[in-house]
């Protein structure tokens, strides 16, 4: 009785089943896994670096002139953050979507990437505009105090960030693995 | 190995492996990505969270997702991409999860007893009335 029920998913698995990945992919399984490890790690790293940006920015908003220097830098950052998150989310939801077997959600997920793409490149031409009109005057600035920066005592804050990896990775290895 | 010769036959197309376990069988890919979803977004919510840390209560509330997010994958036998939202939603509901059980549960645990015969006549406005000022206390 049993092994009839689990011959019948068998079944049904295989004729439900379909290509996991668009076919630049399809015969590569070790690249597959590589770019939604990475797409999808960047997509969550770059929401959580925009995000904490963006709640930085907002509790800041009475202190800072939008003009100060860290107003600026905290702005470039927010804006990598989200270009980097808006580029790796389309790019690792219309990966993932490959699996779903469904012609329709492919093709409305892969509408939707060339829709977010255009808008992610557009985050990062604005940090470049910013970065050019602002860049002597950071520089004169940033040269008042020049204190060494440590950077060895926030090592343990990107403790957060391997762990995204180490999870991404683990799905990524997962999705490709168990096909 | 017909599995194997079908998946030649054919590049690009593959079939999910299936994992049983206790007699359920589920895709063991949609199972472990499902899971990982459900984990990253609960450790989103968890290390943002202000304050000291709550590991035992954001543990249980994390542990109760992933059950959630197992049992609806084994049931509806979820394709990866469809694991991925379910796994999100589950950690993002969280402990949403606790609450709305507890409203529904509440709720059919009234529906029973006004169901049973030969309670005690207890009307169910008057029940009511008891049960929010019990909440307002």
């Amino acid at each position: 009785m049993t092994g009839n029920a689990t011959s019948n998913y068998i079944g049904e698995a295989m004729r439900s089943s379909a290509a996991l990945a668009p076919p630049s992919l399809a015969d590569q399984p070790g690249l597959l896994a590589w770019n939604l490890f990475v797409m999808t790690a960047a997509m969550c790293l770059g929401l959580m670096m925009a995000g904490k940006q963006a709640r930085r920015i907002w509790a800041a908003r009475e202190i800072d002139h939008p003009t100060d220097p860290v107003s600026i830098y905290r702005f470039i950052i927010l804006m990598a953050g989200t270009a980097i998150a808006l580029r790796g989310g389309a790019e690792a939801v219309s990966l993932w979507s490959w699996s779903s077997g469904d012609a329709g959600t492919v093709e409305r997920i892969a509408e939707l990437k060339r829709w977010l793409d255009p808008l992610s490149v557009g985050c990062g031409f604005v940090w470049m505009t910013l970065h050019t009109l602002a860049e002597p005057m950071i520089e004169h600035q940033l040269r008042k105090a020049p204190l060494p920066v440590d950077m060895w005592s926030r090592w343990p804050q990107l403790r957060k960030p391997a762990l995204v990896l180490v999870v991404s990775l683990l799905m990524a290895t997962a999705a490709v693995g168990l096909r | 190995m017909i599995r194997e010769g079908a998946i030649a036959a054919a590049p690009g197309v593959t079939v999910p492996v299936v994992w049983s376990f206790l007699g359920y069988h589920f895709p063991a890919g949609s199972m472990i990505v499902g899971l990982l979803a459900c984990l990253m977004v609960r450790l989103f919510i968890t290390l943002d969270t202000p304050g000291p840390k709550r590991w035992v209560l954001d543990g249980v509330v994390t542990g109760m997702a992933m059950l959630v997010t197992a049992v609806w994958i084994t049931e509806h036998q979820v394709d990866l991409f469809a694991a991925l939202g379910t796994g999100g939603t589950a950690g993002a509901i969280g402990a949403g999860i606790i609450s709305f059980f507890k409203r529904r549960g509440q709720s059919a645990i009234d529906a029973l007893e006004a169901a049973l015969p030969g309670k005690p006549a207890v009307p169910a406005d008057m029940t009511a009335t008891l049960r929010e000022l019990d909440k307002a206390e």
